[in-house]
């Protein structure tokens, strides 16, 4: 088996000098209909979305069909591993790690004991690490558009476990991934097959914290960081999108910034205004029940009890690591952790846009 | 005698060319600029502010893809290949070594260079000779068609090239970026095979440049 395979002003300058130049060589191409249709709105524009979580988030089905979404696969890059997965991934110490800066987004886990980072500016080169703990492979992902980061696990229909790559595809923004043993596709955020022959087939997801390297590295001294020796060569430090750490107030920039209007690459099956389309959001699933709580409430109450499914489920924030996390709360105080991960509002919307939301 | 076949008329051109210092000086300068920005375009010559490769890397230094045999092919995008070194001269410049990537520059970068130096010997000789004709305007158009190979080069680079021209056209680049580097070769070799084949015609005198004096 081979496993291995400035501101607007200045962006709108950029785009009006480049169109000038391009205009006239493709435009015909457009009229053709070749390229990507716009970023418009699409099937499901709305203003607003529920509230709260309530019975009609169980009773409707959270997402569109399988078959729709792989009807609305577009292009994102030049081809299947054209963004290349990490397939032997290289860790150094804490204490080693010192192309990290405090403020730098890190993605950690603990597995088997065993605390990892993985850099955010290493990973927007690759999107996917496909990882081997004592307890087995674990594939942790990356999709910049959508502002989101997500550990699976699964194993194919002839019991080998799942190893992925980037299929070169995006669906509502989102990276498709697919699995080596099947070459079917997944979009991260469903982390379920839409195509291919392992469609239908959804993935184990394991826990993964958005934090800051300082945060994780305070919480977790004995951690272990991915390394930029990837085994490919690129300008870590240099993300193509913009910035989670730009100038001295380490502020968002370019793509990740809120309050730019309307900023998006591709087209999305669903809309909404409710929040700008940056927004983070800290998502939860439970079985087929989806619940999405705006991560900034959730950093100002500090705790959101709601449910989920008809089950009691608490949102809660981790000040020490600045991530939302939600736990099943059961009777006598017992709570076990849900699988939660940060994501614009523009692609939970896109894919959820019947699932509950508190803002 | 004139020379009926096109390779021999080129030859002959691009040997007359280069043996006139201002078509060849002129030849180099635009073949210089050009491959100059096609690996600006492929992103294998990056400039950039903000954080600097001394975060990751000493400066100067060189690194060697850690399998850089099987690197060597490997596509990142239609015609772009994936670097096996990565040359970091000064703190916020990176230059990242594709043997084929450099091949295909230096390739589009001659031929674009040739087709102003023998439209420039074509436009010389033509009036020198009392013959008319558009040589300069064939020299410009083997230039201008060599640029189709410079977007082929960024769609590796979508949220940039997204940025500078928009989605629409990102997405038509895209689209079409597997042939760009195809269309670039034929448009750059055919306007230098008939500006070579007009100095073939107007004769030996023009086709040995000795019509210059």
């Amino acid at each position: 088996m081979n496993d291995e395979p400035r501101g607007v002003t200045r962006r709108r300058f950029l785009q009006a000098l480049g169109g000038l130049g391009l205009a006239g060589g493709v435009s015909f191409l457009v009229a053709r209909g070749i390229a990507f249709r716009p970023a418009a709105p699409a099937a499901g524009r709305a203003g607003s979305a529920p509230a709260t979580p309530g019975p009609s988030a169980a009773a409707a089905p959270a997402t569109d069909s399988l078959d729709e979404l792989a009807r609305s696969v577009r292009h994102g890059a030049p081809g299947k591993d054209a963004i290349p997965a990490i397939d032997r991934p290289r860790f150094v110490a804490a204490s080693s790690a010192r192309f990290l800066a405090d403020e730098d987004v890190v993605f950690g886990l603990v597995r088997d004991g065993q605390a990892r980072a993985y850099p955010q500016l290493v990973l927007v080169w690759h999107e996917i690490v496909n990882e081997r703990f004592p307890s087995g492979p674990l594939s942790i992902t990356y999709c910049p558009l959508t502002g989101s980061a997500v550990a699976f696990r699964g194993t194919a229909p002839d019991g080998r476990p799942y190893t992925f790559g980037t299929s070169g595809d995006l669906v509502n923004s989102n990276l498709l991934m697919y699995d080596r043993q099947t070459d079917s596709r997944w979009p991260q955020l469903l982390g379920q097959a839409i195509s291919g022959p392992s469609r239908g087939r959804v993935l184990e997801q394991v826990p993964l914290d958005w934090t800051s390297w300082g945060r994780w590295r305070a919480v977790h001294p004995d951690t272990l960081v991915l390394s930029t020796r990837t085994g490919y060569l690129r300008q870590y430090g240099n993300d193509p999108y913009g910035s989670y750490n730009y100038g001295a107030a380490h502020e968002l920039f370019g793509y990740y910034e809120p309050g730019q209007g309307r900023f998006l690459y591709f087209p999305l099956l669903h809309e909404s205004d409710r929040f700008d389309e940056k927004e983070v959001m800290v998502a939860a699933e439970l079985g087929p029940h989806r619940l999405a709580v705006r991560k900034a409430l959730l950093r100002d109450r500090g705790t959101i009890q709601t449910s989920l499914g008809g089950r009691p489920v608490a949102f809660r924030y981790d000040p020490a690591l600045d991530a939302g996390r939600a736990y099943l709360t059961g009777r006598g105080g017992s709570s076990k952790r849900l699988v939660t991960f940060d994501v614009m509002w523009l692609a939970w919307f896109a894919f959820f846009p019947r699932a509950a939301v508190i803002g | 005698m004139r020379s009926r076949a096109p390779a021999r008329w080129v030859a002959r051109a691009v040997s007359v060319a280069l043996g006139d210092r201002r078509s060849r000086r002129l030849a180099v300068v635009v073949a210089g600029l050009y491959l100059l920005v096609y690996l600006i375009a492929l992103g294998d010559l990056v400039i950039w502010a903000g954080t600097g490769s001394s975060r990751f890397v000493r400066v100067p230094s060189v690194e060697v893809a850690a399998d850089w045999p099987a690197q060597l092919l490997a596509q990142r995008a239609p015609f772009a290949y994936e670097p096996v070194l990565a040359i970091h001269p000064v703190d916020h410049v990176t230059v990242f070594v594709a043997p084929a990537d450099l091949g295909m520059g230096l390739l589009l970068g001659a031929l674009a260079g040739l087709n102003v130096g023998v439209a420039l010997l074509a436009t010389r000789t033509g009036r020198a000779c009392g013959v008319r004709g558009a040589a300069g305007w064939r020299g410009a158009a083997g230039l201008l068609g060599a640029l189709p190979a410079l977007a082929g080069g960024v769609t590796c680079c979508v949220p940039t090239l997204a940025l500078a021209v928009g989605t629409q056209l990102a997405g038509a680049l895209l689209a079409v970026g597997g042939y760009l580097f195809p269309v670039a070769l034929l448009a750059t070799a055919l306007p230098l095979v008939w500006n070579a084949h007009r100095l073939a015609r107007a004769g030996p005198a023009a086709a040995s440049g000795s019509a210059l004096g």
